[in-house]
This record gives structure tokens, sequence and C-alpha cells, in this order.
């Protein structure tokens, strides 16, 4: 698994969070106590002190306690250090870290205030100066802003950040030339930085130079191919240098991930938050960027800092979803609903999606119901409601949960496709035509029309009207040649007429489109079965294994057609007798135990096969299955002859 | 399947410049606020300061006692702080500007009227109002406004949590009509019968959208004479799907869209007959859902065929740019906003689009955009560099910063002194609680003061803001802006919708001043207003205007031309470019004054044909 990396500032702008400190800070402060020892000691008063700006007192009351007690510690401290009239570095350090704790949950204001104290008591302390200029760049000021990151600079004329957010904060300020030559001196000083590509790649575009501003952008986005929004700056300097092909495939892959800037004084306020907020906020960081192990641990340590609290369940039952571990999923999913989850609809959307995932349907409806309780206006799962029931062959019921959806969304062209289908499974063939009919005469996008004429189609088929569902087919097909489902309804019907070669043509160009369709694969082979081209069904079961490594039914196929092939070419019993095997693991099922004692047979081994078969038939007479049975005692004589001899 | 609840939430709005000292003040009780201009942005100092107000809130004086209700109750439901818009359009064809005005009604299961935040100002039911304007001249000649509400006697009754209002002429019979968009309820077409009534044919016409709309756009896409209409949709939002939500100081406050699904447009196309078809996914508009709250239509790719911009909340916006006809006919419309660079800022960030309005500011022949944003983002100006391709100049034209600490809503380009350059009206009000306001428990602190941004005619504007009168020093939730000569002096003044709040009649006290030119556009054999016209004024001065009544946010402007002339004299001339591509020219104009053109009436074109 990929480690969750260090969090970087993304842009100069934007709030912060992260890790780090500068070590060129360190001697700042000592070095200020020893000067403030000599003014004391010179009997003089510091004009500095009494500038101060009063101490702020924000409301807290709505904050987690453990944020209340962080923030009022370092309030006393402050006032400590101003009762006891401390040296002015340390009231500058005291302000400074109240700032700091103010900044972090974004009492801007207020951190603020404290930051220009903390300056104004050692204007020498760059931190302070550089958290005050961020504050203020962050809130619009930015004459200010530069002014104050020119303040660092002098001090510190190798700090990056501060170059590049000077360069920023001047080009927003409409401050082209000046902005260019901070960003140059930016990268002076790291020529890798992509923030400061990425600015002067800006502002080249805005001045004209289009060749110019590619070469920064592409710059920036060979530093930081993650930062997706550098390719729209990028389709507008290429189509500006009238490179329009090259500007079509940047505007195709812009996204929202910006340009980080690694800032260490911002990035180490983000380990200042406290309480189960504060993790729950780095979960939500971590699970947007796709880290779902450190997004469920930072859940668990929310949930650890405030079990109580229903926003910490739901995120960590959202996580161990995406982590596979459907049981702890729901047990936190149902925590959050007994804590009183705001979105209890959603929960108990997700929980049924849950249940039902897990062959519990009764208890997935159960929730689906409890979610429309709270919210009938939640189409999406009344949609998945009568899905549920239509998968499990409650066709009734999933017509009368389709018509409910049709009531609230008469346009709502998904819910009267699957209605059609779920009368057209009750036998109800002229309801249901008449459904896709009246959804024909609907404005419908080209993959909606193929849609509706494939299932119109499908019942005309299945009032046996195959010439007229083979014309729907092929106009549903040329509606919309990118959909997969018409061409494979239609290979369906041209097999069913014994019309292989134009069957497997069909089931093809469905494969083309869609390659993930097992049925279709299984349709293909079929053809070539029953027109005895034993090679090419071979090879394309081999190939549809590649795309569905997983599919137990094309792999038991596959077994089958190698224990069973006439072709002694194609026939390779024992890889046969190694497939069944495999899928008889993953499956345990009947069929699977069948091909198992049917390899076993081929391959010589007629007494384990006679064994295998014999508790096949008996589990099936058991199961009171006396057909299936009745088949596979047949089969138990044919391997016991094959024993015998 | 599985549908993760969403985690991302809208930052927490903090306010700098005045309040930020009010905020020392109620923690403190200490020293006085500084002078007023030493918190006013250095860039008012070079400001030529006017003499006298040039908007003055005359509401009141004109008797339009209007009080939006927003039904609010501390619950803090998303719709309730996103109405409502206006209408100006000439109902009763009197030659003068009425007004439509959406209301909202009581929210909340269980509630009472006792229970609302602020009480309305009137007894239930709850309806949105229309205000007759009666326009008259007193002894020395000079225009006096009086509005009636006429809402019972013209059989309006709209009673659902409306949001905004389009105007346009449905039936061709020359009495412009109106459609209501809603939260929570069904879309509105109000056929005007002309005698001063109105029909309600939602359901015949086949408009009845039920999904959260804002904004809505009457355009006649495909050219064949029938005013068209776009909805465009906002997100789905319901009370059952309402949810708690804080700020990062801990505070409750409204969530932000990206806690609601968006839900995509719809298009309708105007069968002539009264009714509509659903074209949308024909005309190839069923973009990815996206939360519209502001639309425009232009010409923006010069091709000759109406356009549509969509100004969409925190997601990037779109540029649907009409392809014509194709073989069969039917006109179809394909997304560019990415590679036209109208999608997102020059960062490639996407502003939460609130308000937009396109018009000509540089007076170089094509259409710009405007579009209003959430505070700690700037509105954004998109300059037309020819051909649809837009540049962000919000930076060079100095309405960046101004704009940071605000939210915008509805807005307008108006040339409010006449001088012949696009000015820039913007309707402040944010969209969760200040800080300092709900520190100090204001019951509604999201309240900020509108702006007026004055063009310098060099690409770059002046926040004329501070100086431009006591209207805009009200601070308002302010949403919905509309537009239009309503004293028919021959300068444009502002209707504002506030949130919670009076409605605001700003008359402009400063264009009149100056040369104008007034026009209305009518149709060859119908008196109905030709949206989407395209007028070049070639005398005495040259810039190009076009006929709209859509933009802002959820409201509709006067449809009829104005041009700023500054000191010209003599007579006008124009070319006309009517909405079904045909090109007219009209001399010997008068100016000051307003004259009605009439398709197939001019003379042949001397630029263009």
């Amino acid at each position: 698994m990929t480690p969750y990396p260090e969090p970087w500032v993304v842009g100069c702008r934007p709030r912060r969070s992260a890790t780090g400190s500068l070590a060129s800070t360190v001697g700042g402060p000592l070095l200020a106590v020893a000067c403030w020892l000599i003014v004391l000691s010179c009997g003089g008063a510091d004009p500095r002190r009494e500038a101060l700006e009063p101490l702020p007192q924000p409301d807290l009351s709505r904050f987690e306690k453990a944020v209340q007690d962080q923030l009022q510690r370092r309030h006393g401290e402050v006032e400590e250090a101003l009762e006891s009239e401390a040296p002015a570095p340390v009231l500058a350090a005291a302000f400074g870290e109240l700032g700091r704790h103010y900044d972090v949950y974004e009492l801007l204001q207020e951190a603020e205030a404290c930051y220009r104290n903390a300056h104004q008591l050692a204007p020498e302390e760059v931190r302070w100066t550089y958290h005050l200029a961020v504050v203020m760049q962050s809130t619009g000021r930015l004459p200010e802003a530069a002014t104050l990151f020119r303040q660092v600079l002098e001090q510190q004329p190798e700090n990056q950040p501060a170059q590049v957010r000077l360069g920023e904060t001047l080009a927003d300020d409409n401050r082209p030339q000046e902005a260019r030559q901070a960003l140059q001196r930016a990268l002076a000083i790291d020529p890798d930085s992509a923030l400061a590509h990425y600015f002067l790649g800006l502002l080249e575009n805005g001045e004209g130079r289009a060749a110019q501003a590619v070469t920064h952008l592409q710059k920036a986005l060979e530093l930081q191919p993650q930062a997706t929004i550098v390719h729209y700056a990028l389709a507008q300097a290429l189509r500006a240098d009238g490179r329009l092909d090259e500007a079509r495939l940047q505007a195709a892959q812009v996204g929202s991930e910006e340009v980080r800037l690694k800032d260490p004084l911002v990035q180490a306020l983000g380990d200042l938050r406290a309480g189960a907020a504060a993790h729950i906020r780095r979960a939500a960081k971590a699970q947007v960027e796709g880290y779902y192990e450190a997004a469920r641990q930072e859940y668990e340590r929310a949930i650890a800092a405030d079990p109580a609290n229903p926003e910490a369940q739901q995120g960590l039952a959202a996580m161990l979803l995406e982590l596979d571990d459907l049981e702890g999923a729901r047990r936190h999913f149902q925590k959050a609903l007994d804590l009183g989850a705001g979105n209890a609809a959603q929960v108990h959307f997700n929980l049924g999606a849950l249940e039902i995932l897990a062959d519990r349907l009764e208890a997935g409806l159960l929730h689906y119901r409890q979610a429309l309780e709270i919210d009938p206006q939640l189409t999406a799962v009344r949609f998945a409601l009568a899905k549920a029931m239509a998968d499990a062959g409650r066709y009734e019921d999933a017509t009368a949960a389709y018509d409910e959806i049709l009531q609230l969304e008469p346009q709502n062209i998904a819910a009267r496709l699957n209605l059609g289908l779920a009368l057209a499974r009750q036998g109800k063939l002229a309801a249901a035509k008449g459904v896709q009919e009246e959804v024909l005469s609907r404005d419908l996008t080209d993959g909606e029309r193929a849609e509706a004429l494939s299932h119109l189609a499908a019942l005309e088929a299945s009032g046996g009207d195959l010439e007229a569902a083979e014309k729907l087919y092929r106009r549903a097909a040329a509606v919309s040649p990118q959909g997969a489902g018409a061409w494979f309804g239609l290979g369906n019907l041209l097999g069913r007429q014994g019309r292989y070669p134009e069957a497997i043509e069909a089931y093809m160009a469905s494969l083309a489109i869609d390659p993930k369709n097992p049925r279709a694969w299984l349709g293909e082979v079929t053809a070539r079965v029953l027109t005895e081209d034993w090679t090419s069904a071979r090879q394309r079961l081999e190939v549809a294994l590649q795309e569905i490594p997983d599919d137990n039914e094309l792999a038991q196929t596959l077994a089958r057609l190698l224990v069973t092939c006439p072709d002694p070419e194609i026939r390779d019993t024992a890889r046969g007798l190694q497939l069944a095997q495999q899928v008889f693991e993953r499956s345990r099922s009947m069929e699977s135990a069948e091909t198992v004692a049917m390899a076993l047979a081929a391959e010589g081994r007629g007494a384990e096969a006679v064994d295998l078969q014999q508790q096949i038939v008996g589990q099936l007479e058991a199961a009171g299955q006396l057909d299936a049975a009745a088949a596979a005692r047949a089969q138990l004589e044919r391997y016991r002859r094959l024993a015998i001899r | 399947m599985l549908e993760l609840p969403p985690s991302a939430r809208r930052r927490w709005c903090h306010q700098v410049g005045a309040l930020w000292w009010l905020s020392f003040l109620v923690a403190c009780g200490g020293a006085a606020p500084p002078a007023e201009d030493e918190v006013a942005p250095a860039t008012t100092s070079q400001i030529e300061v006017p003499q006298r107000e040039i908007f003055s809130d005359q509401s009141a004086a004109a008797g339009l006692d209007f009080v939006h209700f927003n039904g609010m109750s501390g619950e803090l439901y998303y719709s309730e702080h996103m109405g409502g818009g206006v209408a100006l359009f000439d109902y009763d064809n009197d030659g003068d500007l009425d007004i439509y005005v959406t209301q909202g009604h009581l929210l909340g299961k269980g509630k009472s009227l006792e229970d609302a935040t602020f009480p309305p100002a009137e007894p239930p039911p709850f309806l949105d109002r229309l205000y007759r304007n009666d326009l008259s001249l007193d002894a020395e000649g000079r225009p006096h406004l009086r509005f009636t509400d006429v809402t019972i006697e013209s059989g309006l009754r709209v009673d659902g949590y409306s949001m905004g209002v389009a105007a346009g002429d449905i039936d061709n019979d020359g009495w412009p009509d109106l459609y209501v968009t809603e939260w929570n309820g069904t879309n509105r077409l109000l056929r005007n019968g002309g005698d001063g009534t109105f029909e309600d044919i939602t359901e015949r016409a086949g408009v009845g959208e039920m999904r959260w709309s804002v904004a809505a756009v009457f355009f006649d896409y495909d050219r064949d004479g029938w005013l068209d209409l776009y909805v465009g949709n906002y997100l789905d939002f319901s009370f059952a799907v309402h949810r708690e939500c804080t700020n990062d100081i801990g505070l409750a406050d409204y969530c932000g869209p990206v806690s609601f699904k968006s839900v995509a447009d719809s298009l309708f196309r105007n069968r002539g007959d009264g009714t509509f078809e659903d074209v949308t996914a024909r005309a190839g508009v069923t973009q990815e859902a996206a939360p519209v709250l502001g639309a425009v239509s232009g010409d923006f790719d010069g091709n000759g065929w109406l356009d549509l911009y969509l100004a969409n909340d925190e997601e990037p916006n779109n540029l649907l740019l009409n392809q014509g006809p194709d073989a069969a006919g039917n006109v179809s419309f394909k997304d560019d906003a990415r590679l036209s660079g109208a999608a997102m800022n020059h960062q490639g960030k996407a502003e939460a689009g609130m308000g937009v309005h396109a018009a000509d500011f540089d007076n170089d022949g094509d259409e710009d955009l405007f579009v209003s944003h959430l505070d700690q983002e700037t509105n954004t100006l998109y300059l037309n560099e020819g051909g649809g391709v837009f540049s962000d100049r919000t930076v060079e034209s100095g309405l960046g910063a101004p704009s940071f600490d605000s939210t915008g809503f509805g807005t307008a380009f108006l040339d409010y002194d006449n001088d012949g350059w696009l000015d820039i009206f913007v309707a402040n009000g944010a969209v969760q609680g200040l800080r300092d306001l709900m520190l100090a428990k204001d019951p509604h602190p999201m309240h900020q003061k509108n702006q007026l941004f004055h063009n310098l005619g060099n690409g770059r504007f002046e926040d004329l803001s501070a100086h431009a009168g006591a209207a805009l020093q009200l601070s308002e939730v302010s949403r919905g802006a509309a537009v239009g000569d309503i004293d028919n002096d021959g300068d444009p003044d502002v209707v504002v919708h506030n949130n919670a709040g009076p409605l605001r009649l700003l008359i402009n006290n400063v264009g009149q001043d100056q040369q104008w030119l007034g026009l209305r556009l009518v149709g060859a054999t119908v008196d109905r207003d030709q949206l989407g016209a395209w007028v070049d004024l070639l005398a005495p001065k040259a810039m190009g205007r076009r006929v709209r009544s859509d933009s802002s946010y959820a409201s509709a402007h006067d449809p009829r031309l104005l041009f700023g002339l500054g000191d010209s004299s003599g007579l006008a001339e124009v070319e006309v470019t009517w909405p079904d591509g045909r090109r007219e020219g009209f001399a010997d104009l008068p100016l000051g004054q307003y004259s009605t053109l009439r398709q197939g009436q001019g003379s042949a074109p001397r630029v263009g044909g």
C-alpha cells in the first residue's frame, strides 16, 4: 500500500494544515531575550509593549472540550506573561503560539491580533512575521502581505515559501513585473518549485506570451503531475499558441487537484489540532485522496476521542466498506444511526445496500423502507428497492416500486424502462410493450433510445416475432453504436435461430464495447461449439478468462471443454481438472463438483470420480432435486463403467 | 451503489475591513473604531467622488412595500437563504416597467408563524407579488413613481417557495409572459392574457419542471420565431436530506452546495402552439448535472446562433455553444467552456458562480462575461477575445480585490452615468454566517453592502460603492437584481431582492444628465420584444448591445436598450441583427427618448448583411 504522504500546502491562498518546522528560526528568541534585558537594564519603557492590541477573547463555547482546554491553556499563558511583565521575546512567543492555535481553528481575526503583537514585540522573529503575512494574504490584504513577506525575505533571503507567496501576492495585486521577479528568485532558490513555475506560467499567459507560459506550465506538471488544475491554464496557453489539438487534450484532463507548496511553518499548524474533529478532518482528507487505511485509523482515533460522534462512526463505516469489511461497516453504520446521525436516510440507504450485498434481502429492503420513511423523495433509494426486488424475482413488488418512482418523477426514463422489464418478467407482454413504446415517444438520449428499442425487441422475440425483434435490435445498435446491449440481444436472437456465424459476429461486437459481460462470452463460445469450431471456442474462452479471471461460469465452461472436447488437439484433461478444482474451491457449487467428477473420470481416475459423483447424487436427493439427481445418477453409472474398465 | 456522505464543507466565511474592528469593540469594549477612510480600500482615495447620490432607494416613497418572507426558524434549511428574484417587465404594455417579485413561505414540519425568525410582514397566504407602475410626470415634467399591488386582480396566485423569474412573450401575442422557478414545487408558466390577468398554463405547455430551479432563460435558440426556454436546475435538496452543518469554529451554519447532489437542466423547445417539447437530450445539453445558479444567452462565438453560459456553484461553468442546424434541421449545443477559458478562473479553480451577465463592456464588438462569486474568491471578468475565446481579466481590471470580502449574487452591466462604457452593479449577501455578525447574535448574519464599479474605459474599473449614496451603504442579504429604466428618464435603475428583507428600488440620479438613446425592438408582425437581437450603434458613437431579459440571479431585466452617449448630439444610426439572422439599418433616431424599431421597416444594412 502506498504510504500516506506528508501533506503539503495546496497553493498559497487556501487554508492549510500539515507538519514540519523551520530550523532556521531557532536562534531568534534567545538573542532577542538578551536584547530585551539590555533595554530593561537601561531603565527605558518599551514602546512596543504599549502599542499592543488587546488580547482576544473569542467565544469558545461551540468548540469541543479538548479544543476549549487547549485554547484556554494558551490564552492563560499569554495572560500570565502579561501579568508578570515577561520580557518581550517571551511575551512574543506566548502571543505567537496563541496566534498559531487560533489560526488552526480558523479564528483568523484573533490569530491576526496575536501575530501582530508577536511581530511588534519581536520583529526579528521571522515566524510571526511570516504567519502574519500569510493571514494578510489569505484575507485579501495584498499590499500589507507583500510588505511583510519582503520583511521575512530581508532576514531570510533563501526562504523559498516566502518568495513564492510574495510572487503570488504581487500577481494577485496586479503587479506582474514585481511578481515575475519574485518568482524568478524563488526558482533561483529551488528550480524545482512547481508552484513558482505555475504562477510564472499564469503570468506569461496573462501577458500574451503563450510559448513561455507553455514551458512553465509543462514544467509545473512535470514536477507535480497530480496537480490536475494546471491542465486548464496549459490548455489556454496552448490554444493561444495555436496548438489547438494539444490544447484539447489538456482541457480533457482538467481536474481540481492544486499545485502544492512545501511550507513547513504553515504545515506545522495542522499538528496543533485537538479533539475528534481534528481526526475527522484528517480522515476526510485521507479519504478524498484514496488513503483508506490511513482514513480508517484517523476515524478510529476520532471515535476514541469522542465515542458518541456519529460523523466519526459513519466515516469509519464508509472506510471499512472500502476495505471490504462488510460486517464492520454494518456495525458502525448502525452505531451512527443509534447516535442520531443527521443524515439517517443516507445511512439506512447504505445499510440496505450492504445487507443486499450480503444476501440478506429482507434486512436490506427494511433499511431502504426506513430511508424512504425519512425522505419519501429519495428516488435513488426507491430505485434500489425496486431493483433489489426485481433481482429477487419479486416482479410485482418491483412493478409497484417503479410505479411509485414514476409518480414522483414522470420523466425518469430508467424507472420506466425497468418497469417495462418487470412487467415482461410477469408475462404481461402487452403492458410491457406499451411502456417501452411510450418511452420511445419521449425526448431521449441515444443510449436511452437504444435501451428502449432493445427492450422492445426482447418483447417481440418473446412473442415469437423474431423478424421484428431483429429489426429493432439492429435499429438500437444503429442509434447507439457504442451500446453493447443491443448487440448482445441480437447475438442471443440469432443464436436462438441457429444463425451461428451472424450470432458470433453480434456477440463479438458486443464484447468489443463491453468485454466484461460473461454472458456474451458464453453466447459466443456456445455458438462456436455448436459449429464445432473447437479451436476458436477454446481461444475465445482463454481471452474471456483474461478479461474476467474470477468468473466461475467461464472457467467451468473452459474446464468442461478441455475434458470433453472430441478434438484431441484441444482436449487437455489435466488443465481441465485443475481449473475445475479451482472453481470448486471458490464456489462449492454442485455444478462445479460435477465438473470435477467429470475431469477426474477423463483423467482416468474413475474411482475418485465415482466417489465424488455418489456424494453429489446423495446431496441432490436429500435436497429433493430429483430430476437433477436422476441425471447425476446416470452420469455416475458411466463413471462406474469407466472405473471397472 | 453505496453513496458516501459528502465530507467537504464550505469554508468558514470571515469578514475583514470595518467588521474587523467591530469584533474588538464587542470583545473588549475598548478603543474607538478607526475613521472610515482608514479602513476603506486604498484605491478609492483617487476616485472622483460624485457630487450627489448615484442611486437612492425610493421603494417606500413609490409604494413598494414588499418584504420577503423566507420562512426561516433556526433550522438552517439550505433553500431558505437562496431566494429570491425580481422581474422588470411591462405587463400591461403602457410603456413603463412593472415589477414581479418572488415570495417564500414558512418552512419546516410542525412550525407556526410564531416560530419564524423574521415574522412575515403580511398575513398568509404568502404570494409572489405583481406591482403595476403608475408612472406619471409632475408639474415640472419630472417622473413621479407610484406602484400599486395588483396581485389579486391579476389572478396570480403563486404560493410556492418561489426562487426566480424569467419574462418573455411565449405566444407572440405581444404580451410578456412569466416563468417562475420554484423550490419544493413545480415551476410555473404564467400566460399574460393581455387584459391585466395571467393564467397558469404550466401543465398544458409541458414545462412543469419539478426539480429545484433558480435560473431560467427565454431565447429563440432555433431561430423559428418562438421563444424557447432553458431551465437551470440547482440541487436535490429537500427537508429529508437537510443536514446540520457547522462552520470551522463550531457554530451551526448553512451547509455548502457540495452537501447535496446537483441536478441536470432542461431545454424546452417552443412548438408555437402553446406547448413545449423537452429537447434536452436531443439538443445535446444533457451535460453532467451541475448546480446552475446563473444563466445568460448570447452569441459568444459570433456564429449567429444564440449560445448559453451557465454559472455553476462551486463547479466549472458551462459554455454551450450553439452549433446551428444539422442536415436534419436539428439545432444542438456543444459545451466548450474548458477550452474557451470560461469554465474556471485563470488559475483553473472552479468558483461558486451565483449571478452572471454578458455584455460588451470594452466596446470591441463582442460579449464579455461577468460572474459573481463567494467571498474569499473574487468575482470574475471574462474578456471575450473574439470567437468565443475568453481570458480572465479580473486582476487586471481591478475587480478582484474589492470583491474578495463579498458574496455576489444578482449582477448586471449597466451604464449608470451614460458615458458609453458599461459599469457593473453587484448585489451581495453571504451564504454562511459572517463571524462578527454571528458573535453579535445577528439573526440574519449574512448581510453585506451592494457594490457599484465604474468602467474607466481602459479595461479597468473603480469601486464607487462607498460614494454611490446611502442606498449602497445598506447592509442586507441581497439576492436577485434587475436593471431597467423604471422612471423612463434614460438611465438604468435597479431593483434588488433581499432575502428576509425589503425590496429595494434604486433610482439612478445621475445618468439622465448625459445624452442617451433608448430603443425597443419588436417583431415584424407582433409586438414581441426581440430578445436576442443585437444592435450596433454606428453614430454618434460606436458600440453594440444585445436585447435581453435574462442573466443576473433569478431575475429578469428591462428588454429595452439604453445607449449612453455622453455629451454627443445629433441623430443616431443603428444596424440591427434580428434573432432570425437578418440585418437592417435604422437612421435618424432622435436622442433623449425611446424609439421602437420594427423588423422589416429598416433599410438595407450599410455595414453588413
